[in-house]
């Protein structure tokens, strides 16, 4: 019996993902024998099939499922948990709100920032 | 029928230097070595009687290594394990193994730290999540933080539930000798403390400070013609469940009812059995979720569980009774003092701040973002 081996991608995950940013389009993964949305990227998901990965794109609404408000000396700054429409959740924050006005579960719309000296991001905004 | 490992093993030493912060220049290792002095001391052994080496640490890369060359040991058996803060009771259930399988006799578990002492000079080797830097994710307080705030919404937790918790903290350690914090607290001052991360102010948060700690265990039969009073291992359990927060299934619910569960499962106890309690609380929302997912209360009441002064001295769940990682001090990793207050509480050591006939202790920690979770049970000759 021969082991199987899985050659290294041609693009990493995170370059597919950051490719995706850049053209304006938040993508994500989907297990497809699992069934199940993924993110961060990554090479395998929880079916333990790397072939059952295909990359999906996100329309960018979700709900905010957990906040908090960073008070820095610097100032202050919002952390938030976004879980997207299409069932996966990631890391963000959410701009144009002043914290007494964050709910959990409300409606969020992302955004992409790409400045020119990092990587891009995503942000939120809260959709009205 | 008794689980093969309960009560294989026992705590024949414990010990604890560098508290509150050590001195200009010195290393974590230092404050480690301390401690292992003290724990040795403790149980009337010598550094070359250890032959199995257990550690974790933020600041030391290769922990056990470190400890091995500094005290000059020759151990057979190592373990790193890092699961975070609880990982030295994860060290217990690794040794309880070991010892019994005769791959160690003399197990040492150690930390030490300098995160405060250290200051601007503190690193840990913790790897960068480009998923969280882009947004100045501070590391743990903004996790518990949103832990909180999702245990709040879903459970109706209020603040001051939160702020009882550091109050009754206050409340021990003010009865713990060698405590830093020994002025009164409120639940109000607790509220109208700098905020931090919201919903917590500093005072929601644990203290910083150096400090060690140390564990020595052996074979039950051995411990017995050791100096102390054996404290028994009863029961032992891991879990783990993610890395980082945004992984996390559910925040509000942890795995450590997988934990929990394994150790009462080993010890062939359950909640109703244990006297007193020590809850890991880096953050103020740790005590009551643990409650609820250890089994002592129902899911989501944790917040009414540990308000009233039931927590506190002399009431009716004694928890954290050395004042905890928010009244005696957090040295980066805080889960090797579950288990030293544990076994000092059931050996009667503890003067003002005793737990009257306390034969069965647990210890319960948590790991990165409530990543892991880990419990032990302890207990007395009594509970065999």
């Amino acid at each position: 019996m021969t082991a199987s081996i899985f050659a290294p991608p041609a693009l990493s995950a995170r370059q597919v993902y950051l490719d995706g940013l850049r053209d304006g389009q938040l993508l994500y993964q989907y297990d497809e024998l699992a069934g199940t949305a993924v993110f961060y990227p990554r090479e395998v998901g929880p079916s333990g099939d790397p072939g059952a990965l295909v990359w999906r794109r996100s329309e960018g609404m979700g709900s905010l499922y957990a906040w908090t408000v960073i008070h820095a000396r610097s100032g202050t700054r919002n952390i938030a948990l976004v879980d997207l429409d299409e069932g996966f959740r990631m890391m963000a924050t959410v701009q144009g709100v002043q914290a007494r006005d964050l709910r959990i579960g409300q409606r969020v719309r992302a955004a992409i920032e790409r400045p020119a000296d990092a990587d891009p991001r995503v942000v939120f905004e809260v959709s009205r | 029928m008794t689980h093969p490992l309960r009560a294989r093993v026992a705590v024949a030493g414990i010990g604890q230097g560098g508290f509150p912060s050590m001195p200009p220049k010195a290393s974590p290792l230092d404050a480690m070595a301390l401690a292992c002095a003290a724990a040795l001391a403790d149980a009337g052994l010598r550094p070359q009687d250890v032959d199995g080496v257990f550690a974790a640490g933020l600041q030391l890369f290769m922990p056990t290594l470190s400890l091995t060359e500094y005290l000059g040991l020759q151990p057979r058996y190592t373990d790193s394990t890092q699961v975070g803060g609880g990982a030295f009771l994860a060290h217990l259930n690794h040794a309880q193994a070991a010892i019994a399988a005769g791959l160690c006799s003399v197990a040492l578990v150690a930390y030490g730290s300098t995160q405060k002492s250290g200051a601007a000079g503190f690193v840990t080797h913790a790897e960068a999540n480009p998923y969280e830097t882009p947004y100045g994710y501070p590391g743990p307080v903004a996790a518990y933080a949103m832990v909180a705030q999702r245990h709040m919404h879903e459970y109706g937790t209020t603040r001051e539930q939160l702020a009882e918790v550091a109050v009754s903290a206050r409340a021990w350690s003010r009865l713990h000798p060698h405590a830093p914090q020994q002025e009164p607290l409120s639940v109000r001052e607790v509220l109208e403390a700098r905020p931090v991360a919201d919903p917590f102010t500093v005072r929601d948060c644990c203290l910083v400070t150096d400090g060690a700690g140390a564990v020595v265990l052996v074979a039950a039969e051995r411990a017995r013609w050791l100096r102390q009073r054996p404290v028994y291992l009863l029961g032992a359990g891991e879990a783990a469940s993610h890395r980082s927060i945004a992984q996390m299934p559910d925040l509000a619910t942890t795995c450590a009812g997988a934990s929990s569960a394994a150790a009462f499962a080993q010890a062939g106890l359950g909640p109703a059995d244990v006297d007193v309690v020590q809850f890991y609380d880096a953050f103020t929302i740790m005590p009551p979720i643990f409650a609820e997912d250890c089994g002592f209360c129902p899911k989501g009441e944790g917040g009414a569980f540990v308000s009233g002064g039931r927590t506190a001295p002399g009431g009716a769940f004694p928890m954290n009774t050395n004042g905890g990682g928010l009244s005696f001090g957090h040295p980066g990793m805080y889960g090797i003092f579950t288990i030293t207050e544990s076994v000092a509480q059931l050996r009667g050591d503890c003067g003002a701040r005793q737990v009257a006939g306390a034969q069965v202790a647990l210890a319960h920690a948590p790991g990165g973002y409530m990543s892991s979770q880990s419990t032990a049970i302890l207990g007395t000759e009594a509970t065999l």
